[in-house]
């Protein structure tokens, strides 16, 4: 665990390193230094603004993300389990998910206006398409040998996916959250730039625009820093929930 | 009492028979080993016996009652030990009971994972586990099911030389002791003239198969064993 933090730190020390060296290469006021750019993101932390805009974002990509999740989990295991419903409502899965969701947005900011409920209907909608495929193929790849052993207990349906299909899953649940929270972090950016008065996104975009570029990189480092705080949090409720999947990695790290 | 009547499988269409028109008769109380080469059947039938497959023609009685009305007596022992992966040693045992919502029975599975030599890794998960533990956690989950027909699927392939002849005299005395009939499926000869009290041979061509009584179950290493063991090996091979 502190060979992790420690090669953490020096991730984090090589990338602050490397951002000195370029803001020093092309001295321009619009790539500061990161000690001016973390002086500005303490600073603004002390005032009301950066913090409004934080918890607007951060509300907005976990409710988002948890209606995402909510709602892939039966579609998918539906899907998942069922051969039938899988070769009809499957494919609309596979012709709608490579479209990207995001050229909907002026559609859905029109049905749903300005506040929080467009950002987070697109990236629940976002979500739930990457999760109920997820959680399909899943379920579809459980070992034979599980299923038969399951079987051989003769459970009911419940006891059926919540002691065999959920937890099998659960692993790529886990995975795919953390694969899609770039993609959830970008379109909260672009939403919050999209006829939107709050939220990091707009902040970034605003500070910008004023020419207030260390105000801009504490928006930036804020939007990095509740990106790097979710997946922590995503692997550290990954580790309670999994930890056998966890313990398996750890051995063949050994 | 375990009746096969007239059991066929084939998989697919045009594909060739995996069993054909197999039949037997098998008392309570006893062990059957069926033993064949690879790809002869062994599993399929035991899945079939299991209930998890179903022929493609017969059926499969046990005590009377088709075995498809009677899953809660037969337990099953896969090859791979079909351990959940998430679950730790005490919770993998104490499945079955959890699922017949039998809270107040758990102190079963705490003496079974006792007796079984299981304590110390009641808390582990399968993946920490070796092949001879998986194996005892595996047997104790299928015990608690308290069957009264239990089917081991080549469950002593993954274990030592050593190991599997100690595991195989304490599970048979066991099954003796507690009146459960046996149905084990191996590859090995040496195994299945130790286990079975009928021995069932798969060839790997006119799977009717073959029955042969076998006194000397239980017992290893002498002459009239290893006269036994030629015997199953010319039945597998078609010439007894």
């Amino acid at each position: 665990m502190t060979k992790k933090i420690f090669q953490y730190m020096v991730a984090f020390v090589t990338i602050l390193l490397l951002w000195q060296l370029t803001s020093v290469f092309f001295d321009k006021n619009f790539l500061p230094s990161p000690i001016t750019a973390l002086q500005a993101f303490v600073e603004l932390l002390g005032g009301r603004e950066l913090l409004r805009h934080l918890w607007a974002s951060c509300y907005r990509i976990v409710i988002g993300t948890l209606i995402g999740l909510i709602a892939a989990m039966p579609i998918g295991l539906l899907i998942g389990c069922n051969k039938k419903i899988d070769d009809y409502f499957g494919k609309i899965f596979d012709i709608l998910y490579p479209i990207p969701k995001v050229v909907f947005l002026p559609i859905i900011v029109v049905c749903l206006g300005i506040g929080d409920e467009p950002k987070i209907f697109l990236i629940a909608l976002v979500l739930f398409f990457q999760l109920s495929l997820t959680i399909r193929d899943a379920v579809r790849h459980i070992p034979m040998e599980l299923i038969n052993s399951m079987e051989a207990l003769n459970p009911n349906r419940f006891q059926y996916l919540s002691h065999l299909v959920i937890p099998s899953c659960m692993p790529e649940i886990f995975s795919a959250l953390r694969g899609t929270l770039g993609i959830s972090t970008a379109l909260l950016f672009i939403t919050e730039n999209f006829a939107s008065i709050t939220g990091l996104g707009y902040f970034i975009t605003k500070s910008m625009d004023a020419r207030r570029f260390e105000d801009m990189y504490a928006g930036i480092l804020s939007l990095a820093l509740l990106g790097v705080v979710l997946y922590v949090l995503i692997h550290l409720i990954e580790r309670k929930v999994c930890r056998w999947k966890c313990l398996e990695t750890i051995d063949k790290d050994e | 009492m375990l009746e096969l009547k007239n059991i066929s499988k084939s998989y697919g269409k045009n594909e060739s028979m995996v069993l054909k028109d197999l039949s037997l008769e098998f008392d309570e109380g006893n062990c059957l080993a069926i033993v064949g080469g690879s790809g002869c059947g062994k599993t399929t039938l035991i899945s079939i016996i299991a209930g998890i497959i179903e022929p493609s023609e017969g059926e499969v009685f046990f005590n009377g009652k088709n075995i498809k009305n009677i899953r809660d007596d037969i337990a099953v022992v896969f090859q791979g030990y079909g351990l959940f992966p998430w679950k730790t040693v005490r919770k993998n045992v104490i499945l079955p009971l959890q699922l017949k919502h039998e809270k107040s029975e758990y102190h079963l599975a705490d003496k079974i994972i006792e007796d079984l030599g299981l304590y110390e890794v009641r808390n582990s998960y399968p993946s920490q586990l070796s092949g001879g533990q998986k194996q005892r956690v595996a047997l104790a989950r299928a015990l608690m099911a308290k069957p009264k027909l239990i089917l081991l699927d080549e469950p002593f392939s993954a274990i030592d030389p050593i190991l599997r002849e100690k595991l195989c005299s304490k599970f048979r005395t066991y099954f003796k002791e507690n009146d459960i009939m046996v149905v084990l499926v191996t590859h090995s000869v040496k195994e299945a003239a130790y286990f079975g009290d009928k021995i069932l041979v798969l060839g790997n061509e006119e799977n009717t198969g073959k029955i042969l009584d076998n006194n000397l179950a239980g017992k290893m290493g002498t002459p009239e064993v290893r006269a036994i063991h030629n015997i199953i090996k010319k039945a597998m091979l078609g010439g007894g």
